[in-house]
């Protein structure tokens, strides 16, 4: 096994964080109650979590990666890609964490660089570096269109 | 519907996900990357990643996947090195 036991408790947990938000936030299908644990269990051997959620009613659906590393006993995300996509498999916002931007779309440094969003109209904008402020924007998001 | 944490905790001890197949899930992806975009994973990692052509959401996957690969198989080769005695 790659990780230790402590090294599992802690993707155990973040595997967790991200389960409980998506349930909270975005209303998944019932698959995703039964595949997720096993996209975990997938995590726990390779350090890396590939999730891909439908959304219910919407049709948006959500493409969440994070690749793990351990530096000093800490859980770190050492890269990741959220994808918020429409019914037709467009992207409407993503965010990652790779360094090829320095600055935002008005010419402001990122704010948490290299964390950064790349917004509706593919703008890049600030961005935490936290899926749950990615997910925060993306219910927002389907909400509106919901309504719509 | 929604597991509790602790239920949660528990349907993931419960698989029995082995390396072996880790590694063959991670390869069929690779696979499919290969296939949709007719380039080699090692040949992709060399000339995309790390420049900006890699920003784009499946070629962050794809390299996700490439590292997550060859972690995943070095870790079980480390491991049948101790169980065979092999240093």
């Amino acid at each position: 096994m790659l990780y230790d036991s402590h090294q599992q408790r802690l993707i155990d947990n973040r595997c967790w964080l991200i389960y409980d938000l998506i349930t909270e936030k975005c209303r998944p299908l019932h698959q995703f109650h039964i595949e997720f644990p096993s996209l975990a269990e997938l995590s726990l051997i390779s350090g890396y979590l590939q999730v891909h959620v439908e959304i219910s009613r919407s049709g948006h659906s959500l493409y969440i990666n994070e690749e793990y590393d351990f530096v000093e006993h800490m859980l770190v995300v050492k890269v990741y890609s959220y994808n918020l996509l429409d019914r037709s498999r467009h992207n409407i916002i993503r965010a990652d964490s790779l360094s090829h931007h320095q600055v935002d779309y008005k010419g402001h440094k990122l704010s948490h660089f290299p964390d950064h969003l790349h917004d509706e109209k593919g703008r890049i904008c600030s961005f935490t570096g936290k899926i749950e402020d990615f997910l925060e924007r993306a219910s927002k998001i389907i909400e509106s269109e919901v309504q719509d | 519907m929604k597991m509790s944490k602790e239920e949660f905790i528990r349907e993931v001890s419960n698989f029995e996900f082995s390396t072996d197949a880790a590694i063959a899930k991670l390869s069929q992806q690779l696979h499919e990357y290969e296939e949709k975009y007719n380039l080699r994973s090692e040949i992709f990692y060399k000339l995309i990643v790390g420049t900006p052509a890699e920003d784009t959401p499946d070629f962050i996957s794809w390299a996700m996947c490439y590292r997550s690969y060859f972690r995943t198989l070095q870790s079980k080769f480390s491991i049948e090195g101790i169980t065979t005695g092999v240093v």
